[in-house]
């Protein structure tokens, strides 16, 4: 008995394992909770993030009237009906058979989209007179089929902006995708 | 005489006319210019909310605070408070929102009302996200659905309740949100219980629901493994505790842990060999883990225990050794960090001389960098304030992008701005009245009315237009001014910013430095700590092996008799 006396205790020590396991032991996940944020640092922080809020706001607006004016702005949105079972890969964009977008779809990004979200694929300027914008869409379908789906709007660009919003649902008898265009 | 006085009305028109032509591209150009002035067209609200959603659900917080005007976040209360909350900023003004949002209770729809306790949730208000949650069971798609009952297990586990988070869980449903959900569970039952019965079923569960094919999936069934394991290994199961263990994976967080409490288990089997493999194993990771010094101490102890005296001498010169190094690389990161500050030694990417030893790579997971790394964020006040820092770091690039635009706007209107003065320039308009003034005098001297009316009209279309033109190209010339004039505001802000954003960095990092250097302190006693027991446990082999060569009879050596 006497051998083990000096022998390091946290392991004849059942308290000690406990206390180890504990420690181990990853604390429970409860999502992004923070301590509310008091000390002079963090309110110094939180002053300097509002400057800046409202600062890129107005600078957001400033590049906005400065590089596309409203007579000639055309912007293209892209949405997803909540329902759909197709999986958005990648998007290509061409406004006249020129590439002016393309885009890689994250997971994130296309929960967010299922979830009623709409993104701003593309802004430019753009002079008036009749164009056309073509939309390569490419992704999963239902039973994991791959499909590579293109859709051309023909559109006229009058003295005002144009905007064209894009819909992603599918055709509730054969689960194909299937591409709407809706314009303001 | 008539057709002579038409020819030469016929040339006073076209003359007229290519002088207007003239001025109409000039109005033309100076319209083209004013055009950068016009406001951003209302973009329809319908597809304003989707944007705004969009942003907040994608997690560009900061984008979505940015990019709208104020009144399009009055407008969607709730997407504002979203991405208040994704971005930080203060508590009372987020709820203030949500209290906005609420004005009209019944026209809320079932989206709208988890968002609503989404943003509750996340901000610590439990009763209130509990609240909103009421009644959607059957009104969300599938994967809101699976957020929605997380949120409201973790809640009831928060509020006491955790019979109640067990009834929001016994829904149909799986995945990475339940999985974690019922991980929160097991830990709820395990603190509150000796009796770890309960916690080890609602890990099998947890298990069970998660896939296990992302990353974080992975991560998180090898929480769930170490933590059954370790329960088992409590309630003295350590055959079932051992085969939790060798189910983590190598490259996990946990590894080097499990890799110990794998050989923990397999000593109570009394299993000696297979413990010092396991231990071995844990070896390979950086000392300053926990897992890796109880490894380092164990593995002498387990040698010992199964009568290799000689193995375990060495095994302890060997942890002596470690912790001996240890010891002096721990002052080593202090110095550097004192030195230097957190930010330089492990946050951002260096090439200072002195850092070159602390940041080879020996296996590219393993540098002593990320070990060091990874301790010092286990320390909660340590993460939240790295994660504050990080985020003004991406501030300050942000700034710095547009400070880069807002040079190239200053080089191109200066450029817009001459452009325009030397056409504005070209037209004069006393010059411009005098000939108008001469064609009206001339259309007055013609005697035919039908000529007459001719040339008076293009004369008062061109003064029409001459006006026009005057006005265009005084607001044209005051607006490049003033745009110009807001480059330059913009600009001296967006410098103010920075220079504000460097002091701040600056000030989280030597908050960083002096908590980490707080925990080194702790670190460094823990490891001389583990440094005594090696030598203490290679003196206690020495001694018996002294004793074994020359056997004492009676140890009190005659004294006190």
């Amino acid at each position: 008995m006497d051998k083990w006396l000096n022998l390091p205790k946290n392991l004849s020590n059942p308290m000690s394992v406990f206390l180890l396991v504990l420690a181990f032991l990853c604390s429970p996940v409860f999502a992004e909770n923070g301590a509310p944020e008091t000390s002079a640092l963090a309110s110094e922080t939180l002053e300097l993030k509002q400057q800046i809020i409202d600062l890129n706001r107005k600078l957001y607006q400033f590049e906005e009237d400065l590089l596309h004016p409203v007579e000639t702005q055309v912007a293209v949105f892209l949405a997803m009906a909540p329902d759909t079972s197709f999986s958005l890969d990648s998007i290509e964009l061409k406004l006249d058979n020129t590439l002016i977008s393309s885009y890689l779809y994250q997971e994130k990004e296309i929960s967010a989209l299922k979830r009623g979200g709409v993104q701003k694929l593309y802004v430019g300027s753009l002079e008036d007179g009749k164009h056309k914008l073509t939309a390569s869409f490419n992704g999963q379908g239902g039973g994991s089929r791959y499909y590579r789906r293109k859709k051309a709007m023909p559109f006229v660009k009058k003295s005002k902006a144009k905007y064209i919003q894009l819909i992603v649902g599918e055709d509730k008898r054969t689960g194909e995708p299937l591409f709407k265009v809706k314009q303001w | 005489m008539v057709s002579a006085l038409f020819a030469k009305v016929t040339l006073l028109t076209r003359h007229v006319k290519r002088f207007a032509h003239r001025f109409a591209n000039l109005l033309l150009s100076a319209l083209l210019l004013l055009c950068v002035s016009l406001p951003v067209a209302a973009v329809p609200d319908s597809l304003l909310e989707g944007v705004v959603k969009f942003e907040v659900e994608r997690g560009n917080y900061l984008g979505a605070l940015t990019r709208f005007s104020k009144q399009t976040h009055e407008t969607y209360p709730i997407s504002y408070a979203a991405a208040l909350t994704g971005f930080g900023m203060d508590k009372d003004s987020i709820l203030s929102q949500l209290t906005r949002s609420k004005v009209d209770k019944k026209s809320l729809t079932a989206d709208q009302r988890f968002r609503i306790g989404r943003v509750y949730y996340k901000n610590g208000e439990c009763i209130d996200a509990l609240k909103a949650f009421k009644g959607l069971t059957n009104k969300l798609g599938l994967e809101e659905k699976q957020e929605w009952a997380f949120y409201r297990a973790n809640c009831s586990i928060i509020l006491g309740s955790k019979k109640k988070a067990a009834q929001v869980l016994s829904d149909i449903l799986s995945g990475l949100w339940i999985s974690h959900a019922y991980y929160n569970l097991a830990m709820a039952y395990s603190e509150a219980s000796t009796n770890k019965t309960k916690a080890v079923v609602a890990l099998r569960v947890a298990s069970s629901l998660n896939p296990g094919e992302t990353r974080a999936e992975k991560e998180l069934n090898d929480r769930v493994y170490f933590a059954a394991g370790s329960f088992y290994l409590q309630n003295e199961k350590a055959r079932l505790a051992s085969d939790f263990f060798k189910k983590i994976n190598l490259d996990s967080m946990i590894a080097p842990q499990a890799l110990y409490m794998h050989g923990v288990a397999l000593l109570e089997q009394k299993d000696f060999r297979a413990a010092t493999q396991s231990w071995f194993s844990a070896r390979k990771y950086a000392t300053i883990q926990q897992g890796v010094s109880e490894a380092l101490l164990a593995i002498p102890y387990a040698f010992e225990g199964s009568g290799y005296t000689t193995q375990a001498l060495e095994a302890y010169l060997e942890a002596s050794d470690s912790f001996k190094k240890e010891l002096g690389r721990i002052q080593k990161v202090k110095g550097l960090i004192r030195k230097y500050g957190v930010r330089k030694v492990l946050i951002e990417e260096s090439q200072l001389a002195d850092l070159e030893w602390f940041l080879a790579k020996d296996v590219a997971k393993n540098t002593q960098r990320a070990a060091y790394y990874s301790y010092l964020t286990q320390d909660s006040e340590i993460y939240d304030t790295i994660h504050t820092m990080t985020e003004l770091q991406l501030l300050r690039d942000n700034q710095q992008l547009w400070r880069d635009e807002l040079n190239v706007f200053s080089v191109s209107l200066k450029s817009k701005s001459s452009g325009f003065k030397k056409k504005a320039g070209a037209f004069s308009r006393q010059t411009f009245e005098k000939k108008i003034k001469a064609l009206n005098n001339k259309a007055r001297k013609v005697a035919n009315p039908e000529a007459k009316s001719v040339l008076l009209e293009a004369a008062d279309e061109l003064a029409a237009r001459e006006r026009l033109l005057s006005k265009k190209i005084k607001a044209g010339r005051s607006k490049l001014s003033s745009q110009q004039k807001s480059v330059k505001s913009y600009q001296r802000s967006v410098d103010k910013n920075l220079k504000a954003l460097n002091v701040l960095i600056e000030k989280h990092d030597e908050h960083i430095s002096e908590m980490a250097i707080s925990r080194l302190v702790e670190l460094e006693s823990s490891m001389t700590a583990n440094f005594e027991k090696a030598e203490q446990g290679l003196v206690h082999i020495l001694e018996t092996i002294a004793e074994a060569n020359n056997p004492v009879r009676n140890r009190l050596n005659g004294r006190y008799q």
